[in-house]
């Protein structure tokens, strides 16, 4: 194939790396009102007193809103497919804070400076309430979090608020508890995953304004425009119809930017004043008054037989979905839905409960769930692989899904495609698992150890997650590609583009590709959920494929023969003869000029009823330091069934990407709070991302499968990859020096009182 | 950025720099890498700093045989890390620049505002304690020297007064046979503050070690020299298990604090761990010199 398969590089790209002006604070007006919200102090209090009158005072200072000058409908920032399973818990702004970081009022002035200082002459009087910080704590606890009468939700998800129960999950095929009594051998551990921050590059910003018609429209580094419009409405309770969200370049998501971030603020003020305004979170902000990924505990039962075929595997889930429930029932149901389809056990079983606490919100992060759920079920499996002797390798080939099997997720589906048996023989090839597997002294003090996991996701949300594309033929023969998925540094715009390409055999250059623009674009959810490359894509080339036979049809009916009888080829329509051709210029200018033309538009709305899973096979081989505990990795190979793998280059940045957050996650990463419910890791220089020499050397392998559902036979990228890491490692950690450590991240400190702990024993 | 608006003070000599300090009382900026941060971070709001770039004296880093080592204030950790001169004699301070937060940062970061910003951890600092390094003050009345035990009194505390420059740092050339070492635990192998640091200089004397100078980083409210441990190896041929009771003994002597980098318990632990392999890598440099010879 010319395109699809081809490392192509991102058409973006050179326009991003050299700094042209194409993000949301470069397209922003410069006489735009500058928006910046004063927070709580305190993790949980009721206003008594706002008094707001000196700061309107101060010269250029154009307006300052609390919760008395906002609209009184609940809504959610979580940028989901309506109807939405989020609560509707917040307010704009309200006259209770529930974290510290809460918003307390908004402030729009001419400049940075002055909102600042105006910020400083609010004064607010607070009556402290004893706040939820403890998550294990919260079911019961004596001050309740989200006690409001108008508290909603759009159907059941299992909400207690007087308990602070969120949202209650249960699944469950097979008759777990009958299985695990009859087998010869269970694992029984807790798991404790830390919330992580998604330190993307560019924080959350949004640039208002009402345009010729009074319309809002709001440009916004998002990844979901359309869901961001819906939320507007609802939260500012004025109709769709009068919003318009643009998405300029983005400067990374990782799922943080499926939740609204400034946007209602920016908006309220631009509508208040009627001025432009916008709103960029700094990074402080953006680590402690936005979201982070779920801290969870994760209660694994797991039983086999001697043979180390596992009969049951049982989950119960904690999560911790802080002050307000963004993606807390969906997160909670993906820590089962990608991980317990993985193993073909006769029972399965999740249950759980996310729960409110005074803390920053949880949200949409990268793995959504099924990280958590795969360090927990994959460090139990290689608890069990040496329970019962064997290989955790060789229990992995036994118990995986395979290609035909039937999945729990969906019965009536048998699992298009999977190499994962594959991945895991080519990673135990390039770790050298056979000579190095599992430690090996290197020195007095050092030892070296392997350790292994597997995972899957899905590819975008079955039965939700929706696309369409339209390709158009142009007047001068070129084609512009309309979609609404949000290439955010990703590189769909790219991939999109190449399969396009591949079906209209054209050019990359020939096509013009526009996303995302809430008034032009067609629907798409936006980009999460692992469903670009696979949903979008495969709307791009039915689309493409539509406007390809109306292409032919028109250039046979020029050229006066039927259909079957031409081709396209590149650029011309010609008889299969050979005889007669008409250029694609020529079909488009006749297509829209003069009188009963119709110019040539192909179009496709897609969505699937299942999701087919990509699968990773991750092998870390990490050094640890015996007297200090300091574990550092040292190789780590990833072998990844994405099915085709459409732009190499691409696929494998994605996937460097993502185990990099995944060590990230094992070893450096904790979002800490402080007695009082205050982020202590809201800087770089607190919250340690692995820097490039933690790294170490990370090898990305391909296995390619293919999908017969998927675009070209292509499956998902974009989550997969972030969840082999903690539990590879963990297990590593383990090999070298008998230490499990259950509750991330992995720090020296943790492995080394471990190992105090073993030689008292 | 918040707050980043400031007069820029640009003096060309020491004396005019005096003069703006006995005019105001603002901020000595040399790289910047912990001072904008306080500006940035809110800590202080000054209406003007004093910039020593325009000195040209203070970019000295000079060596002088029998004398030892001058480090101008304006020397970066970089310069200091690449230096052959300061590798050879001074391999405890060369290893200790080497370590500070990443390239950018040593490229910016100098010595002296190292030193200057008083932090427990700074790299730089329990190296220089263990070279016996002076601090060289300049105020309107001359020069003032001082040792840099008495140099630092707290976090972010020092015998500095208002109106002082520090022009220098200078540490004596180091007897013959003489070997220094620094080592530091830290989380992430680059832009990380110490967990713990350890720093050891001493010279081998007929297969003895004597004149031992022992520095912990990140265990007290300032980089902390340890005189009562160096005084147990004085003299000594070292082994393992003596190497072991100093570590125990400076574990002993340290005061660290629970934060979120670590328990006291862990840094206590590590404290022992890092003084013996000082030691044990002492033992290893004065054997690889033997071989050579
Ligand atoms: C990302 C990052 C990572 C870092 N990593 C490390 C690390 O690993 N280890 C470490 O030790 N430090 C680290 N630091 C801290 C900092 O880089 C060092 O302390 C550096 O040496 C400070 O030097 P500077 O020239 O930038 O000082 P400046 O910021 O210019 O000054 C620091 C202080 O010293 C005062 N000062 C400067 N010069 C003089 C003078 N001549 N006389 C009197 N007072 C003076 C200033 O007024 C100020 O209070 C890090 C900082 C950052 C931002």
């Amino acid at each position: 194939m010319k395109f699809v398969g081809q490392s192509i590089s991102k058409i973006d790209g050179m326009a991003l790396v050299t700094g042209k002006p194409v993000y949301t604070d470069d397209i922003a007006l410069k006489n735009a009102l500058v928006v910046k919200l004063l927070r709580s102090p305190y993790a949980f209090a009721k206003i008594k007193s706002i008094d707001t009158s000196k700061a309107e005072q101060l010269d250029g200072v154009e307006c300052i809103l609390t919760y008395k000058d906002v609209p009184q409908a609940r809504f959610t920032l979580a940028g989901q497919s309506y109807p939405e399973p989020s609560p509707y818990d917040r307010l704009i702004l309200e006259d209770i804070v529930r974290y510290v970081g809460d918003e307390v009022a908004i402030i729009a002035a001419v400049d940075e400076k002055t909102a600042l200082k105006a910020m400083k002459l609010i004064k607010v009087e607070y009556e402290v309430f004893e706040p939820v910080l403890d998550f294990e704590k919260a079911i019961g606890h004596t001050s309740v979090v989200h006690p409001e009468e108008n508290l909603s939700t759009n159907f059941e998800i299992g909400l207690q608020k007087e308990k602070n129960i969120v949202a209650s999950h249960r699944f469950e095929v097979g008759d777990v508890d009958g299985e695990l009594a009859q087998c010869d051998v269970i694992v029984e551990e807790t798991y404790y995953t830390q919330a992580q921050a998604h330190a993307m590059m560019e924080t959350y910003r949004t640039f208002t304004y009402l345009d010729h018609m009074g319309r809002l429209v709001a440009i916004s580094s998002t990844q979901v425009p359309f869901h961001i419009r819906r939320q507007l409405a609802r939260a500012l309770q004025i109709p769709a119809s009068k919003i318009r969200v643009i998405k300029p370049r983005i400067g990374g998501g990782f799922g943080a930017k499926q939740t609204g971030g400034g946007d209602v603020f920016a908006a309220l003020v631009t509508l208040k004043t009627g001025k432009p305004a916008k709103i960029i979170y700094d990074r402080q902000e953006t680590f402690s008054c936005t979201t982070s990924r779920h801290a969870m505990r994760i209660k694994v039962k797991m039983g086999a037989d001697k043979e180390g075929l596992i009969k049951a595997l049982e989950l119960q889930v904690l999560s911790d979905t802080g002050a307000y429930g963004e993606h807390a029932s969906t997160v909670l149901g993906c820590v089962g839905e990608y991980t317990l389809p993985l193993y073909k056990a006769k029972a399965r079983r999740i249950t759980g409960h996310a729960v409110y606490t005074n803390k920053m919100p949880g949200g949409a992060f990268r793995g959504y769930g099924a990280t958590q759920g795969t360090f927990a079920v994959e460090s139990a499996v290689n608890k069990l692989a040496e329970k019962l002797g064997l290989d955790p390798a060789a229990v992995r080939l036994r118990n995986i899904v395979k290609a035909g099997d039937t999945l729990i997720n969906y019965p009536n589906h048998p699992l298009g495609s999977s190499t994962l048996d594959q991945c895991i023989l080519k990673g135990q090839e390039l770790i050298g698992w056979k000579d190095k597997y599992p430690v090996r002294q290197v020195a007095p003090n050092k030892v070296r150890a392997l350790g292994m996991a597997v995972t899957m996701q899905g590819s975008g949300i079955a039965n939700i997650d929706t696309s369409t594309a339209e390709i158009r033929l142009n007047d001068d023969g070129n084609f512009t590609l309309l979609i609404g998925a949000t290439d955010m540094g990703t590189g769909c715009d790219t991939i999109l583009t190449q399969m396009a390409a591949e079906v209209l055999e054209t050019s990359m250059e020939q096509i013009i590709v526009n996303a995302a623009d809430t008034d032009i674009s067609p629907y798409d959810p936006g980009s999460y959920a692992s469903s670009t490359t696979y949903v979008a894509g495969m709307a791009v080339v039915k689309a493409a494929e539509d406007l390809k036979q109306q292409i032919l049809a028109q250039g046979a009916r020029y050229l006066e023969v039927s259909a079957q009888d031409a081709e396209l080829d590149g650029n011309v329509v010609k008889t299969l003869k050979g005889d007669k051709e008409i250029s694609l210029y020529q079909i488009a200018e006749l297509s829209v000029l003069g009188t009963g033309r119709q110019q040539l538009v192909g179009h496709s709305t897609y969505g699937n009823e299942i999701s087919p899973p990509p699968f990773v096979a991750g092998f870390a081989e990490v050094e640890v330091d015996l007297e200090t505990g300091k574990a550092e990795l040292v190789d780590y190979v990833a072998v990844v069934d994405c099915g085709t793998v459409i732009n190499p280059s691409l696929a494998r940045v994605q996937t460097e990407g993502g185990i990099a957050q995944g060590i990230g996650m094992a070893l450096y990463e904790d979002v800490r709070y402080d007695q009082k419910g205050r982020m202590q890791t809201n800087s770089f220089m607190q919250y340690k991302i692995p820097c490039r020499k933690d790294i170490g050397t990370v090898r990305v392998f391909f296995e390619s499968s293919f999908e017969p559902t998927g675009p070209f036979g292509a499956k998902s990228i974009g989550e997969v990859v972030a969840n082999t890491p903690a539990p590879a490692i963990a297990h590593a950690v383990y090999n070298a020096v008998g230490v499990r450590v259950q509750s991330l991240p992995i720090t020296p400190e943790k492995v080394f009182m471990g190992m105090q702990e073993l030689a008292r024993l | 950025m918040t707050g980043m608006r400031f007069k820029l003070l640009e003096p060309s000599t020491i004396d005019e720099a005096l003069d703006f300090l006995a005019a105001a009382d603002v901020p000595i900026l040399a790289g910047g890498t912990d001072l904008l941060l306080k500006i940035k971070r809110g800590l202080i709001w000054p209406e003007a700093i004093l910039s020593l770039h325009r000195i040209p004296s203070l970019y000295c880093l000079s060596y002088e045989e029998g004398t030892g080592l001058s480090i101008g204030a304006l020397v970066t950790h970089v310069r200091v890390a690449q230096s052959p001169i300061v590798k050879e004699k001074f391999p405890a301070l060369a290893q200790a620049c080497a370590l500070v937060g990443s390239p950018q940062i040593r490229n910016l970061g100098t010595v002296v505002g190292n030193l200057a910003n008083a932090s427990p951890a700074a790299d730089s600092a329990s190296a220089l304690l263990a070279l016996g390094a002076q601090v060289i003050v300049r105020n309107s009345s001359g020069v003032r020297q001082m040792s840099l035990p008495d140099f630092f009194l707290g976090p972010g505390k020092t015998s500095i007064r208002h109106g002082e420059i520090i022009e220098a740092i200078t540490v004596p050339e180091p007897l013959a046979g003489t070997a220094s070492v620094y080592l530091k635990l830290g989380r992430r192998q680059a832009l990380e503050i110490s967990i713990c640091a350890a720093a050891l200089s001493a010279r081998r004397v007929q297969g003895h070690w004597q004149d031992v100078k022992l520095a912990l980083g990140a265990v007290a409210p300032t980089p902390l020299l340890l005189p009562e441990t160096a005084s147990y190896l004085e003299g000594k041929e070292w082994t393992s298990e003596m190497l072991e009771q100093a570590g125990r003994s400076a574990a002993a002597l340290s005061r660290p604090l629970d934060d979120q980098r670590a328990s006291a318990e862990y840094r206590r632990e590590m404290a022992e761990v890092l003084v013996k392999r000082c030691g044990l890598a002492l033992i290893e440099s004065a054997a690889g010199r033997n071989a050579h010879e």
